[in-house]
């Protein structure tokens, strides 16, 4: 847990010393925040889903963004080799990793905290509904990171990388977008929407806290995550 | 004192070493020579842990052991060819992040970065960006951190790669100094180097090891060089 630990401290401080993490910050929060009062007068609603329902989108371009460097930069340098030779196993390096970025990403979106607090001023919005769009937010946010990071376990490019992650979760957002699902017939309208993120976050954005949901989104992380350990692995092969 | 014995490595369909058998005694430097190819960086990849054998045995102390079990890595310091560093890092956060990883304690740990960066003379740099660094403070920052720990065996690629002519001196000064109380296995091209700084000398070539000696019983070695790598 120590080295899980140490990785994750390098990770977040690489993100805050580095121009890049502040950049992409401001740029997720302007975005999603001037889309979200566009029209949030003209809704008339003190709610947050369309909000969050922005966020989930842009997250898709966000994360691959931010999580391409994480492993293809170690091995584009060399310090995957120096890592993976000191008192270090790749399951740690791959925790550290993850962790690192998904505290980056939730400290991101304490961001939000203020267009909450005014919202909790100016309307009576639904506390559930408020709690599970953030709670939503953080469980995609750690599946789109798991699979982020694997696409940069694949390569040395970074591009390369966030082309890979990109392409995934933007046709895996689309797959959960109700005008490609009602295109479809029911048992595969089921099929997609069920193996799509954005569907499920779009769930808990509305208060529907389900545990299918909850297992639906841990289960992809932890099978990311492995995949970018036996991605490490096969170095050898 | 690290022994390995008949140890094969294949790629895909292609064998990269043929039955590699040799030993790092106490307190010696071994050179590893050979023509780019030969499998010298395969061999050190394999003795830290970040490769492993599809065959044969290493044994540490007589003991035989995993090379990446956590254990034994904290007693090797590795110095991969590539010079890996963080650029965007000052070399006491590089220097303390390693340690940290190597598993020494936050109250040992300014301790231990000012040892190493007094050994390898980097003390005026510590606190400056590794990337505004000139090549040869990289390579000693990269050293020091193959330092950290007091690991008792140094594997060092290519240590003296890309320094002006002082620099390698001074780099070979500082290895002759560390073998004191430590064994090195150390890989080069240049044959003087070689023969300046080794105790034993290992020729590799295309996955075979072709020369096993003392340094003092070789006689004439860019010849037998040659004559063994062709």
């Amino acid at each position: 847990m120590k080295n899980i630990l140490i990785i994750a401290k390098k990770e977040l401080k690489t993100y805050f010393t580095n121009p890049i993490g502040y950049v992409f910050a401001i740029l997720l929060l302007v975005v999603s925040i001037w889309i979200f009062f566009a029209n949030f007068f003209i809704n008339n609603q003190s709610s947050l889903s369309s909000l969050w329902e922005m966020v989930i989108f842009l997250f898709s371009l966000f994360i691959p963004a931010i999580s391409m460097t994480s492993i293809a930069d170690e091995k584009k340098y060399g310090t995957w080799e120096l890592l993976l030779t000191l008192p270090l196993s790749e399951t740690e390096l791959v925790l550290g990793k993850f962790l690192g970025l998904l505290f980056y990403v939730v400290t991101v979106l304490l961001l939000y905290i203020p267009i909450t607090i005014t919202l909790l001023f100016i309307g009576k919005p639904d506390i559930g509904i408020l709690l599970g769009g953030f709670l939503s937010t953080i469980f995609l946010s750690a599946s789109y990171i798991a699979c982020g990071v694997f696409a940069s376990s694949l390569t040395s490019q970074s591009v390369v990388a966030f082309l890979i992650s990109l392409v995934f979760l933007l046709l895996n957002n689309f797959f959960g977008q109700e005008f490609f699902l009602s295109r479809l017939p029911l048992f595969l309208k089921n099929i997609f929407s069920y193996l799509s993120l954005s569907w499920h976050a779009n769930q808990f954005s509305w208060g529907i806290v389900s545990l299918i949901d909850v297992v639906f989104f841990l289960s992809w992380t932890i099978i990311f995550l492995i995949l970018t350990i036996l991605s490490l692995k096969s170095r050898n092969k | 004192m690290l022994k390995l014995t008949k140890i094969c490595k294949s790629f895909s369909n292609t064998q990269v070493l043929k039955d590699i058998s040799f030993e790092i005694p106490k307190n010696k430097i071994v050179g590893l020579l050979g023509p780019n190819g030969a499998g010298k960086t395969t061999i050190m990849r394999i003795i830290t842990g970040f490769l492993t054998a599809n065959q044969g045995t290493l044994r540490w102390k007589r003991k035989i052991i995993d090379p990446r079990d956590p254990s034994f890595r904290s007693l090797i310091g590795y110095l991969p060819e590539s010079n890996p560093l963080y650029m965007s890092f000052t070399p006491v956060e590089y220097l303390s992040f390693v340690a940290r990883l190597k598993g020494i304690s936050k109250t040992n740990l300014v301790k231990e970065v000012k040892k190493v960066s007094q050994q390898t003379d980097i003390a005026s740099v510590l606190t400056k960006k590794i990337e505004t660094l000139s090549k040869g403070f990289k390579q000693r920052v990269a050293l020091s951190a193959t330092l950290l720990g007091d690991p008792q065996l140094l594997v060092l690629d290519e240590a003296t790669s890309g320094l002006d002519p002082k620099q390698i001196l001074e780099v070979r000064k500082l290895i002759k100094k560390l073998a004191k109380d430590k064994s090195i296995l150390f890989s080069t091209h240049i044959l003087p180097e070689a023969k300046a700084i080794c105790d034993q000398i290992l020729i590799i070539n295309q996955g075979r090891i072709v020369l096993d000696s003392d340094i003092k019983k070789v006689r004439n070695l860019e010849k037998k060089f040659i004559q063994l790598t062709q």
